[in-house]
């Protein structure tokens, strides 16, 4: 079937906006890096797109409420200014670069730039928050923007 | 074929050596961590080239957003340039034109077809898009992609041999706004502005470039050597929800047209001024219909003088030609997509419009009365069968016919084509056996002097096939290329003389990957052709190798072409170089070479001398396409 699969994507194309695998592999692993622990990581979001892709994941648990939550993820303004109003301490995470720039909660991003997606992290940000990344991705961190 | 090759060899040492150092570069692997691979593993999954391949249009030569970013392409012909079998060339006008013979003939790569978006481009009259868009500024594209041979018929309006498809960027990958400045040798200069953006449920992006070409100038052997400079402007822009889109494309290009009309290219004046719109709406509806509606517009002005006659007698004057020429080009299409338990079918209805509007020869309208208009209605079917969970079968029927005014013949011409495509996770193999009809283009049949003439449609029979294989970090491909044409339009002089030409193309490639920063391809191609152009036999040998590395914030890409072929059995190397360093998240300034050595494939022009009669042979002249030129580059995206 999987094979079958295969086939079918080299001749419809244009079926899926992203790769859900791969997307699903890279958040359980900048969560779990980002908390380190077993157990699992609560994640807040308000966006469906991406709660529903977390629902699959060994590692991410979407959870509902923000003041339980290690971490909320975001992707437009709207959302973010609805999180901060509701729990303005929170870390979050958010795949929009402008975001990045703009906030100081937000203390990581992985955003499309030049048809990449690249990975951030803001060390001042991460240690505000008492977070603290393994040496692998000290490439992907910046002192500040 | 070959020892002719190895005699050459000593000539190339000089290249290997810098071709082995930055292999020694190369090879300096850091080991990366799990993070890298996994986001390596997400960029080369979602890349968008991965949603628009479509394996059943031909053999595709890809150029990813990755590849274009790294090789710090600004222009279509930086990415041409390196195409097996094709090239980029430039015609005497200094116009794209990979297929010319050198000779006198108006345009002859009318069967190479660009779309953009999946919408073909076309000047109409031309033939092709290519005649303007071959060396268009990319700042727009995602990524691109070449398929060789006849494509599926639900892409094609009339025949090809090869197609190029461009993507542009998508608004969810690039949103906000980048510029590009260049500036290089002997004042070349491209400012380049990109903005995207979402409102509501609708995306959109424009982009604005303008290009002042200062490009070398050729020696014709007199005190005023040909010049090709250009200068252009380039707008193009989109806006797109789930079911609609519309695109706007507009170029102004103005151009010193090298040798244009002059039999001895020794032209007074030879300027060639354009104007290109194109506009396109698609519509998908019911599920299964979609609706496209496309629009050309194209323009040329032409001054053109010479102290003898020029090549085309025409206008007042034999030794000046002065006027203007505009062609509008309409197509729609209908098509209905929809699959059937393994059955991928598809049909369709396509009409183009083409019509010489006007033709202005020193301020006397000329377009009454002579051949300029061409209407052609295309029907198609498709069927993609699934024969096994990793194998398919697909066989398409495409029927064109082509009215044409002034009592030219009309065309009725048939396509078929057969293909079967076998893909697992490591083996894929493709085979296509068609039959194509191409009809004479019509600024050709005008220009040539063919309008009173049964010039027949050339028939081409071919067989292709491809062996594609991957292990771990390597892939290997070859491709095998038969074709033969009946009734050829690959001639140079009388077409009518019913000639036959045959081509045997085959091109191997090979891929490492290094690791996530670091990765090469090589790619060699021979190619056979007997009786084309005016040649019995022409052998061509090409080898393409590209080397992407990172190290921190330095990126490097070194490309290098090299090409020989039997006319003249001369070695040719193009060596691109670039260097980019990452000034921080936003601004990135790279410096760049093109045709470092300065020993690029060149353009064989022809000339007669007019002043002896007969009419005798002058020494042809020998033309890089690609100028010898560095450059600097800044980037900033905010």
């Amino acid at each position: 079937m999987k094979k079958l699969l295969i086939i079918f994507f080299l001749l419809y194309g244009q079926l899926v906006a992203f790769d859900k695998k791969s997307t699903l592999k890279i958040y359980d692993k900048i969560f779990t890096s980002m908390f380190h622990g077993d157990s699992a990581i609560y994640v807040y979001t308000p966006n469906n797109e991406y709660k529903n892709l977390f629902d699959n994941s060994s590692y991410i648990k979407p959870i509902k409420d923000l003041f339980k939550a290690d971490i909320a993820f975001v992707t437009t303004k709207d959302e973010l200014s609805n999180v901060l109003k509701t729990n303005p301490k929170i870390a979050v995470f958010t795949t929009n670069r402008h975001l990045l720039y703009d906030y100081q909660a937000v203390v990581g991003a992985f955003y499309w730039t030049k048809g990449r997606k690249q990975l951030i992290f803001i060390k001042d940000r991460l240690d505000k928050h008492h977070l603290k990344l393994p040496k692998e991705y000290e490439k992907y961190m910046v002192d500040e923007l | 074929m070959f020892i002719v090759f190895w005699r050459k060899l000593p000539i190339m040492k000089n290249y290997i050596v810098y071709i082995v150092l930055i292999l020694l570069v190369q090879s300096k692997v850091v080991a990366q961590s799990s993070i890298d691979n996994i986001l390596e593993e997400y960029n080369s999954k979602n890349a968008l080239s991965k949603q628009t391949i479509d394996e059943n249009k031909g053999h595709l030569f890809l150029f990813s957003r990755d590849d274009i970013e790294r090789m710090h392409a600004t222009r279509l012909e930086d990415i041409f340039k390196t195409m097996p079998s094709v090239y980029y060339h430039e015609n005497r006008y200094a116009l794209p034109d990979p297929m010319t013979s050198g000779s006198f003939e108006p345009y002859r790569s009318s069967y190479i077809r660009v779309y953009i978006d999946g919408v073909e481009v076309t000047q109409g009259w031309a033939g092709s898009g290519l005649l303007m868009y071959g060396n268009i500024n990319i700042d727009f594209a995602d990524h691109i992609e070449f398929y060789y041979m006849a494509p599926s018929y639900e892409t094609s309006t009339e025949p090809a041999y090869l197609t190029i498809f461009i993507y542009s960027k998508e608004t969810c990958r690039d949103e906000g706004a980048n510029i590009n400045l260049s500036q290089g040798s002997r004042g070349y200069g491209t400012q380049s502005v990109n903005y995207g953006g979402k409102y509501q449920d609708k995306s959109y992006m424009i982009n604005l470039s303008h290009t002042n070409a200062k490009r070398e100038k050729i020696d014709n052997g007199t005190d005023t050597p040909l010049k090709r400079n250009f200068e252009d402007i380039q707008l193009f822009g989109y806006i797109k929800d789930d079911t609609q889109s519309f695109h706007l494309q507009l170029l102004k290009k103005n151009t010193d047209s090298l040798a244009g009309a002059s039999w001895d290219a020794t032209p007074l004046k030879s300027k060639m001024d354009y104007l290109n719109l194109h506009m396109d709406y698609s519509l998908n509806f019911w599920q299964y219909y979609k609706f496209t509606i496309s629009y050309d517009y194209f323009k040329t002005d032409f001054d053109q003088e010479d102290d003898y006659p020029l090549m085309y007698i025409i206008g007042k004057g034999h030794d000046k030609l002065k006027g203007d020429a505009t062609t509008n080009t309409i197509t729609t299409e209908l098509s209905y997509s929809r699959d059937f338990e393994n059955n991928y079918f598809l049909a369709g209805i396509k009409g183009r419009y083409k019509k010489l509007s006007d033709l202005n020869l020193d301020d006397e309208d000329v377009s009454t009365g002579i051949f300029n208009l061409e209407r052609i209605l295309s029907i198609f079917v498709q069927d993609q069968y699934i024969l096994t969970s990793n194998s398919l079968l697909s066989f398409g029927m495409s029927y064109n016919y082509i009215k044409r005014n002034s009592q030219i013949p009309n065309d009725n011409l048939w396509q078929m084509r057969l293909g079967y495509i076998y893909s697992d996770e490591s083996f894929k193999y493709k085979t296509y056996i068609y039959r194509t009809s191409f009809a004479i283009e019509p600024m050709s049949r005008s220009f040539l002097y063919y309008e009173n003439d049964d010039i027949k449609p050339q028939t081409t029979f071919g067989i292709t096939q491809e062996f594609g294989y991957k292990y771990q970090n390597q892939k290997l491909r070859l491709c095998l290329i038969y074709m033969h044409d009946k009734y050829s339009l690959m001639q140079v002089g009388d077409l009518s003389s019913n000639q036959n030409t045959e081509y045997f193309i085959s091109i191997f490639e090979y891929n490492y990957k290094y690791d996530v920063n670091n990765k090469m391809m090589l790619q060699v191609e021979y190619a056979r052709y007997n009786e084309i152009y005016d040649l019995d036999k022409l052998d061509d040998f090409s080898v393409y190798l590209s080397l992407y590395n990172r190290f921190a914030k330095l990126d490097f890409y070194n490309g290098f072409v090299y090409r020989i072929n039997s006319v003249d059995w001369k070695n040719y190397i193009d060596w691109t170089s670039t260097i980019s360093y990452d000034i921080n998240e936003n601004l990135t300034i790279t410096i760049k070479g093109d045709n470092i050595l300065n020993k690029a494939k060149k353009t064989r022009l022809y000339r007669f001398d007019p002043t002896k009669s007969p009419v005798s042979d002058m020494e042809p002249l020998n033309i890089s396409p690609i100028d010898r030129s560095f450059s600097i580059n800044l980037e900033y995206t905010f």
